[in-house]
């Protein structure tokens, strides 16, 4: 005998059931199966046609609902209710369309009227009929979905669409003997398609499992960059695209690149033990270019060949002090230094850890990025160096930007653009200006220096909405997990 | 930056103008200098520190005058001799001196906050907390003057009557028990400067004066010392003072010191370059405007033949070359003036060559699913040593803590500090971080990773690392070794070019058990440039 599947399931259902010791089955438990109601009907009948199982199908109550003309009636009442509240005598011209149709033939039925002609009377009957509109509260009682008799509603049941009955049924299934003895190969619900069913062709007698859209699946994570690293990889872009060239230097770096190639004096209030970290070993460092090494010495004592006076004294030991990198620009003046006249025109970045002694707190911390450029070219002057940050501060889709002069020991002139944040207001954000010729004559170069820095930490911080500088060294996976990585501009 | 707050009524009166808050607030922007407040009373400004010039009010006021116009060119101090003579006699901590008379004052209220104001800043920035340059004020009327004052290293055993005592101490006293004896004893050894009249010690610099030489409402007439370890700096020092209290209407004098006359203001002369301003600004000004903006600026200027001679003011510590004097041209015509130009440079940008191969590592290994983090490179001796390992790690003389005293020679700790704190996040937790690692000597980049699930083992972490190498075209092998942190067996260093450039492994249960983990971690850290 060929059985479906579906009919498969639910005579190994009722076999299971039976094994139990329950012979009745109610409907709803076969939905456990994972099929619909229709489907279970179905196959409950085919079994029941085949002689295998017998389904129950028996009325339990029968209740009733408004139908569309029921609705329209609950105001006035029915047709024949609101055809004798007109009065005890009109005529047939008061009488609406519904109720010359329908309720003039049922209000003569029912013994509620006498008609001479044109006119209408009311009987006895008739007028008891109108002070009760016993229909019409029964409508209403539906509408307010009360209990209603079924003795009262019968006689409305036939009449067109002003009440629906509903039946309700308990529904059951027995398995036959026939059944029980009938063999069929079930096969396994099976919840994994194998290579062995795709290629066996045994996924013809099988039921794949269905899953419930309603059940959650475990979440995954992507794989993901840190979205600080990620702006700082969009900014390095950036940089790339205005023909920027990434340069490098040490973290631990020698005093000598840190302050005094950059004119900073021996006793600067910025080098003491407050401002920089020392480091305990190695102490000192080694002279790597003694060219570079005299012109700086001669620059600090006398001014040199800079034309400057200088500063009249220089501390070569205090020069070769091991430290943590506080600035950046160590890196621009280590790059200055091995720069030919014909390398140049040149322009350089970096973006590179420094440190500074500082009372951690949601804004500051002993280790922080610092990003950096230097043009390096014939002819260009304060103007450009304004130019290029307003533009540089374009590319990140900032329009609104400023001057101020500053003052930094290694530039004159020395600028800070600032830039206007939709919320902070004016903030300073790029620090900058033309390095002193006291800085580049020692390091052997002619041409104007334009200096230009950028607080990527605060920026940064504006872009992924934190206001904690300890956040972009987070330990909070989940944090991580859901960041977003902002695209700039 | 040191911020000071000045009175409102006393500098505009100063000006000598009524100017609105709004155009206060302008020049003073035009300047390097920040209006931080501007109330009814009050101007709060936040001062560059190498225009020591406009720490006093009269000083700023001066400046002001200059830019907004109503008194340009360089003013002109009148220097009386006051024939008191100083002698400078084996001073060897604090070798230079500036010494002057100003009589005619007055310390009203503003005055006195005024002198006070320059005196505090001047000491913390110029004179570098005392140390390079002190300043001392005192009562004229109350120094001898029948004779020399001297100026010598006198031992600690000397005695003065100090500023607020009743009793004469020795100095050695005076640097235990006086407050500023106390802050400032860092800076004597075994002598100390002193000033010496004929009734004795007057002062000692950089502590502090005497009793006797106090300065009072009753003052009109001040001996003004300032002392240092910078000739320049002192002198100037002193300009600043006394010019700043010419402003006022006080009469300057000065002393010889060992024969020379002090103050000295004549003005220095710098012969400018006009074409710097084309060159380094990029604005066209003619001469003729050029000297114009020097003007404004409290600078004489003429133009002699090619180039312009200027007159600096003997107060203006900070032009060493002449770019600053370029600079305070452009502060002159205004910032806001000077419209941005793009620069047309072309060069061709290009990464470093091991941020180029870091960032490669970075994107396959995130192509594997892993979760990049960011810890610190500043760290603790605890932890980087604290898994058996003693690395030769920078340390750091003067740390600001024990939390971060050292530079890390290792990722790797800080990787399993970070699991440790998110052990409530879903697993599993796949992380890895490329950065800088340093040992004394060297400093390089290093890939660490950390893999941690419920079923975990070293062949996970081993899978992932070979496939990451195998796409960076690194061929790599593994030998077996021993940690103490890592599981016996489970453990491995690897090698590259037959050069070892790291580990691999499983974390010993002992290691879990101590950071509070519960399942198992694989781990591995290598060098990230590998050629």
């Amino acid at each position: 005998m060929e059985l479906h599947q579906h009919e498969k399931l639910i005579l190994d259902f009722l076999k299971q059931m039976k094994a139990k010791n329950k012979l009745k089955v109610n409907f709803d438990d076969f939905l456990e199966l994972g099929l619909n109601r229709d489907a279970i009907s179905r196959a409950l009948i085919l079994l029941s046609e085949k002689g295998l199982a017998k389904y129950f199908r028996e009325q339990t109550s029968k209740s009733y609902i408004l139908g569309k003309e029921g609705e329209k009636y609950v105001d006035s009442g029915l047709p024949e209710e609101s055809l004798i509240s007109h009065g005890t005598s009109f005529t047939i011209n008061d009488l609406s369309e519904i109720e010359k149709k329908i309720g003039l033939q049922w209000a003569k039925r029912k013994g509620w009227i006498k008609i001479d002609g044109a006119n209408i009377m009311l009987t006895e009957n008739g007028k008891t009929a109108a002070k009760n509109m016993s229909g019409k509260k029964m409508l209403q009682k539906l509408q307010n979905k009360q209990q209603v008799g079924e003795k009262e509603l019968l006689e409305l049941e036939g009449r067109g669409d002003i009440v629906k009955s509903i039946i309700n049924y308990t529904e059951w299934a027995e398995i036959t003997p026939a059944g029980e003895k009938t063999s069929y190969s079930l096969g396994e619900e099976v919840n994994v398609l194998t290579k062995d069913l795709i290629v066996g062709g045994g996924w013809k007698n099988i039921t794949i499992r269905p899953y419930n859209l309603s059940f959650p699946v475990e979440k995954k994570f992507p794989g993901k960059l840190h979205p600080y690293l990620s702006l700082l990889d969009q900014t390095k872009d950036k940089l790339l695209a205005l023909g920027f060239e990434e340069m490098t230097g040490p973290a631990i770096e020698m005093n000598f690149w840190n302050c005094d190639a950059l004119f900073m004096p021996s006793d600067h209030p910025a080098r003491g033990i407050h401002d920089v970290f020392y480091v305990w070993e190695p102490k000192e460092g080694n002279i790597e270019n003694e060219v570079v090494w005299e012109k700086v010495r001669k620059t600090h004592e006398t001014g040199g060949d800079t034309g400057s006076r200088g500063w009249g004294k220089w501390d070569p030991k205090l020069a070769k002090r091991m430290i943590l990198r506080s600035q950046t620009t160590a890196v621009s003046a280590r790059t200055l230094s091995k720069l030919k006249k014909e390398d140049l025109p040149r322009k350089f970045f970096t973006i590179d850890h420094v440190y500074r002694p500082d009372v951690v707190d949601a804004r500051h911390l002993p280790e922080f990025l610092q990003c950096e450029g230097i043009v390096v070219a014939e002819d260009v002057n304060l103007r450009h160096l304004m130019g290029f940050m307003k533009f540089f501060a374009e590319s990140f889709g900032i329009k609104d930007v400023k001057f101020q002069p500053a003052f930094f020991p290694f530039t004159e002139p020395s600028i800070v653009g600032y830039i206007k944040h939709p919320k902070l207001g004016w903030i300073e954000a790029m620090p900058g200006g033309i390095f002193r010729p006291e800085v580049t004559k020692p390091l052997g170069i002619d041409v104007p220096v334009l200096a230009w820095g950028l607080g990527i930490d605060r920026l940064a911080m504006v872009a992924l909405g934190i206001d904690d500088i300890r956040m972009l060294f987070s330990d909070n996976l989940q944090w991580l997990r859901e960041s977003n990585i902002p695209l700039l501009q | 930056m040191p911020t000071i707050t000045y009175d409102k009524k006393d500098l505009l009166s100063l000006i000598g103008k009524n100017l609105k808050d709004e155009e206060i607030d302008a020049v003073i922007s035009q300047i390097k200098d920040e209006v931080g407040e501007i109330s009814t009373t009050e101007v709060t400004v936040e001062l560059e520190p190498e225009r020591p010039d406009l720490f006093g009010i009269e000083g700023l006021a001066r400046c002001i005058k200059g830019l907004i116009g109503t008194e340009i060119g360089m003013k002109k101090y009148v220097v009386a001799k006051s024939n008191i003579n100083v002698e400078i006699k084996n001073a060897k901590t604090r070798p230079f001196i500036g010494v002057a008379i100003i009589k005619n004052v007055s310390f009203t209220d503003a005055s006195i906050k005024s002198i006070m104001n320059v005196q505090e800043v001047l000491h913390a920035t110029i004179g570098n907390k005392r140390s390079k340059v002190a300043v001392g004020i005192h009562d004229l009327s109350k120094i001898s003057l029948t004779s020399p004052i001297v100026y010598t290293d006198v031992p600690l055993s000397h005695k003065m009557v100090p500023l607020g005592a009743t009793k004469e101490m020795t100095l050695s006293e005076i640097l235990k028990t006086q407050p500023k004896g106390i802050e400032y004893a860092h800076l004597i050894k075994d002598q100390c400067p002193a000033f010496i009249d004929s009734q004795g010690i007057f002062s000692f610099p950089p502590i502090l004066n005497s009793e006797r030489t106090k300065v009072n409402e009753k003052t009109t007439d001040l001996f003004i010392d300032v002392t240092g370890t910078d000739e320049r700096a002192v002198k100037q020092t002193l300009n600043i003072i006394v010019t700043n209290l010419a402003e006022r209407g006080c009469i300057i004098e000065s002393v010889s010191v060992d024969g020379k006359e002090m103050p000295d203001l004549s003005p220095e002369i710098f012969i400018f370059d006009p074409k710097l301003v084309k060159k380094l600004i990029g604005i066209d000004l003619k001469n003729e405007e050029i000297v114009e903006m020097l003007k404004k600026e409290r600078y004489d200027a003429k133009i002699v033949g090619e180039k312009i001679e200027v007159c600096i003011p003997a107060y203006r510590i900070d032009i060493l070359h002449s770019v600053d004097l370029a600079e305070d041209i452009a502060i002159a015509y205004n910032y806001k003036n000077i419209s941005p130009l793009l620069p047309n440079v072309f060069t061709v940008g290009k990464l470093s060559k091991s941020t180029q191969t870091i960032d490669k590592l970075r994107n396959i290994v995130y192509g594997f699913g892993l979760q990049e983090v960011r810890t610190m490179t500043l760290t603790s001796e605890k932890q980087q040593n604290g898994f058996g390992l003693n690395k030769k790690l920078v340390k750091l003389e003067n740390p600001m803590s024990e939390e971060y005293n050292c530079v890390r020679g290792w990722i790797t700790p800080s990787l399993i500090a970070f699991l440790s704190k998110n052990k409530h996040a879903d697993y599993p937790q796949n992380i890895f971080e490329v950065g800088l690692v340093a040992e004394t000597n060297r400093e390089w980049d290093n890939f660490a990773c950390a893999l941690t699930d419920s079923k975990i083992t070293f062949n996970d972490a081993r899978a992932l690392l070979e496939s990451i190498l195998r796409e960076m075209g690194i061929k790599a092998e593994l030998k077996a070794s021993e940690y103490n942190f890592l599981i016996p067996g489970r453990s491995a260093d690897v090698y590259v070019s037959g050069k070892k450039v790291g580990f691999i492994g499983e974390l010993h249960p002992a290691i879990l058990n101590q950071f509070g983990l519960e399942l198992p971690v694989a781990i591995f850290e290598i060098e990230a440039y590998l050629g």
